[in-house]
């Protein structure tokens, strides 16, 4: 993978000192990190080491629950997202979960679900025609055989994953976050979201949140390691697999 | 060690045919108490309104081979058009309320204060009604005799019903309003409780991908609630058909004398049994005790149905269609 200078590629996302609790516990502690435009930045960790929590707080998801408690900056192009609208920042920053969730309609209206719920009266062609790029975009079109009018829950695994990164995609987020994108999936359905990352990563930032170290060393540009809900080492795609931090170490040989 | 199984058993067994038992056997005996009305009646217990217990103190008349008081005729429609319209004034004001309130509890309480609500609204179920009744009686007759039902006919009587004399403030409105207040906890908790069987993915992807808390409660209740919803609602039907003392107490229990608009006294099948029951004792006859069996037995057909379908919709599922795997 390709040295890159951390500087001189664009921030889109500034974690400044973030600190998540709840009444008994801390979360995460003291994270900083940069998410880069244009990039595919990973966030690893062991399970349960507060990474899916990180990503729900960047697009304000985590605020839904009373229990948690946020402190520190998030800045999404360099303005704080406390001051975005919630339902304007969810639409810049989409987020795809670990477990596909399609809604119980067609594939066709899922993916035009966002659009709908966002009042854009799109003449039918329009709306085709964006359902089909977001599906193309997604990998996903060519697989279903222009057959859109089929339930979202009757697809594979894999292609639901799918289907929700479509979702996602077609709102035109700037930042696309993957939870775990491959942790339900087999073999064949993993590497096909292999080939998606890279590819998205062309239009859109990429956040993506994994333990597999396999798909991190494949397609991560920057790799962040959280560790027992602390922020421990940054490093481009070769860097962070010979840093000489102790935890870092200690994670990488757990991992694999 | 194992006879006391053996008898564990059957002791289970037994118990668990008690309902069944129970319910059987309370159908047997109001179809059998029925039987001389549903002779004597006919067709015309279901096409009149009339209900005249007759003269005791002649001599009974024999018809279609059962003795019945001289003059006597019964028919439910009065009382059935009372259950039916209070009922349907209930649910038209409690489906509304408690919508809101379980999109309210769902989506916009902080969790500890939802568990507060939900129980306060369970309480609410609690109240016997007779307390509703008295209520009934002291606040909400005077209220709507003095002015809602005033207001009501002066601004609205260019809609049909609306127009007309003011009895008491006893009447379909008033037993309405009570109906709704008995019947809206059942209402919400159904609703509240599918709500809770929402996948929280779901939740989490609707509002990912920028959805209002009003969209989000908007697709729950029409996509995955929409079964509990109907049930609920179907559920709360049941229990107003069947309310007797709150109705009894602010309908105006009144016979014979078909409503003329809505500030109409009125009179329910449950509320009618209840209060016809003393003197349908003193029939040496027995046919007014039967003809209120068959009333019995009519509502219990209607409220039973609703409460069969009620739950058959309600239990079909908030998940319809989704499979999470």
């Amino acid at each position: 993978m390709e040295e890159k200078s951390v500087e001189k590629v664009e921030k889109v996302i500034e974690i400044e000192k973030l600190k998540i609790k709840t009444k008994n516990k801390v979360i995460l502690d003291r994270v900083d990190l940069n998410i880069f435009r244009n990039n595919v930045n990973t966030i690893v960790g062991p399970s349960g080491s507060g990474k899916s929590t990180l990503l729900r707080s960047l697009n304000r998801l985590l605020e839904m629950d009373p229990a948690m408690e946020v402190t520190g900056d998030i800045l999404f192009e360099k303005r704080n997202i406390r001051d975005f609208d919630p339902v304007e920042l969810r639409r810049e920053i989409g987020l795809v979960f670990q477990k596909p969730n399609p809604f119980p309609m067609s594939v066709y209206d899922n993916v035009a679900f966002g659009l709908r719920i966002q009042g854009k009266k799109l003449k039918r062609e329009e709306m085709d025609k964006v359902i089909v790029q977001a599906l193309e975009d997604a990998d996903l079109y060519e697989e279903l055989g222009g057959n859109l009018k089929q339930m979202g829950t009757s697809l594979s695994g894999g292609q639901q994953q799918r289907l929700c990164i479509a979702r996602a995609l077609v709102l035109r987020p700037k930042v696309l976050m993957l939870d775990e994108p491959t942790s339900a999936l087999d073999p064949i359905a993993k590497g096909k979201i292999v080939d998606l990352i890279r590819s998205l990563k062309q239009k859109y930032t990429v956040v993506l949140v994994t333990h597999d170290m396999n798909l991190t060393r494949k397609v991560s540009d920057y790799t962040n390691l959280i560790y027992d809900g602390k922020f421990v080492a940054k490093g481009t795609g070769t860097e962070f697999f010979e840093s000489k931090i102790e935890e870092v170490k200690d994670f990488l040989s757990e991992a694999d | 060690m194992k006879t006391s199984n053996k008898f564990f058993n059957f002791l289970t067994l037994l118990m668990a045919a008690v309902p069944a038992v129970v319910l059987i056997s309370i159908i047997v005996f109001v179809v059998y108490y029925s039987i001389p009305s549903i002779k004597y009646n006919g067709i015309s217990f279901f096409t009149t309104y009339l209900w005249n217990p007759g003269f005791q103190f002649q001599a009974p008349i024999i018809r279609h081979g059962v003795p019945a008081p001289a003059g006597s005729s019964f028919g439910l429609d009065l009382f059935l058009l009372g259950t039916l319209s209070t009922s349907a004034l209930a649910i038209f004001i409690a489906f509304p309320v408690s919508f809101l309130v379980s999109l309210n509890v769902e989506l916009y309480l902080p969790a500890r204060i939802k568990k507060f609500v939900v129980s306060m609204i369970e309480l609410f179920a609690g109240i016997p009604s007779v307390v509703y009744g008295l209520w009934g009686i002291i606040v909400l007759e005077p209220l709507l005799f003095n002015n809602i039902e005033p207001w009501m006919a002066q601004h609205l009587s260019f809609i049909p019903g609306f127009k007309g004399e003011i009895y008491s403030g006893a009447g379909l409105i008033a037993s309405g309003i009570i109906l709704s207040f008995m019947i809206t906890p059942i209402v919400t908790s159904v609703i509240v409780n599918s709500f809770d069987t929402v996948p929280k993915e779901v939740k989490d992807g609707l509002f990912s991908l920028g959805a209002t808390k009003w969209e989000v409660g908007k697709y729950l209740i029409t996509r995955y609630s929409r079964a509990s919803t109907v049930g609920g609602t179907l559920l709360g039907i049941g229990r107003a058909l069947g309310e007797t003392m709150a109705v009894l107490m602010v309908s105006g229990a009144v016979t014979n004398v078909l409503p003329s608009n809505l500030y109409s006294a009125t009179n329910t099948m449950a509320a009618a049994i209840a209060s016809l029951l003393d003197s349908a004792f003193t029939d040496s006859t027995g046919m007014n005790l039967a003809a209120l069996a068959e009333l019995a037995m009519v509502l219990m057909l209607i409220a039973l149905a609703a409460s069969v379908i009620g739950r058959k919709i309600a239990g079909r599922g908030a998940l319809r269609g989704y499979e999470s795997d």
